[in-house]
């Protein structure tokens, strides 16, 4: 029953690297993933990074933001001209983190 | 949620970098800015919720912005006493409706956006004596027990 088990596990972990999307991702509620640093940078330096946007205020943005990347608050997002046409392109949302 | 909100748009491939501009900073990333001094920029003190209060009942002078979402004001309700609001994420857009003639005491959520809102009024044409914030925002005022504003 162990090695089955083991043999679930990997076979998952498989999928997940097979399947081209940045490393260790979890799927949250509401069908977004998560990405951690190492894999935001690396992708950030590859040939076709995401679009990164920063989700709160330009008030806030002016101050300090991750190289690379645009603002669109929340708000606005449903008339924002700055999200891409392509529903199929990948879009990074981030804010200022936990504290 | 941002990422959430995409994702009702149709976006297929959504993320959400949860660590945010504090975790990239965590790791020795660099970190742009559009002005540099300007982000370090001392900022007046913020009031705690018990001076906030005395403010209010005494002095006219005092008057509160909010810079919440619309959402989070229904959703955590409002301080009591002479309020105007300015979303943070309008204030670049909206700032010039903001009087020059009072003291405007910034509150949001948990004092977390505020300092950057008053950095970026002094960048404008505001001065350090017409502004400051509430330490703690709304949960501090919440917590200390002090009068909501009714619904």
């Amino acid at each position: 029953m162990t090695s089955r088990l083991t043999r679930g596990v990997l076979a998952a972990a498989l999928v997940l690297l097979l399947s081209g999307a940045p490393g260790s991702q979890a799927l949250a509620a509401e069908n977004y993933k998560l990405i951690g640093t190492e894999e935001l940078k690396t992708w950030m330096k590859s040939s076709a990074p995401p679009r990164l946007i920063y989700s709160l205020s330009f008030v806030e943005f002016e101050e300090q933001r991750i190289p690379g990347s645009i603002c669109i608050p929340m708000e606005l997002m449903a008339k924002s001209t700055d999200l891409p046409r392509s529903k199929d392109q990948p879009l990074v949302f981030y804010c200022k983190g936990p504290g | 949620m941002a990422a959430g909100r995409a994702v009702d748009m149709g976006y297929r491939d959504v993320y959400w970098y949860k660590n945010g501009i504090a975790g990239w900073r965590k790791t020795h990333n660099f970190v742009e800015s559009s002005d540099y001094s300007y982000a370090n920029r001392k900022i007046p003190a913020p009031l705690t919720a018990g001076e906030l209060r005395q403010k209010l009942k005494t002095d006219e002078r005092y008057i509160l912005v909010d810079i919440r979402d619309d959402k989070s004001r229904k959703k955590l309700g409002s301080i009591d006493g002479p309020t105007l609001q300015f979303p943070v994420y309008r204030l670049h857009m909206d700032h010039d409706g903001l009087p020059e003639d009072k003291i405007l005491v910034l509150y949001d959520i948990r004092a977390k956006q505020a300092p950057s809102a008053i950095r970026y009024l002094l960048k404008k044409r505001f001065y350090f004596i017409n502004l400051t914030y509430l330490k703690g925002g709304i949960t501090a005022w919440k917590e200390a027990g002090l009068p909501m504003a009714a619904p």
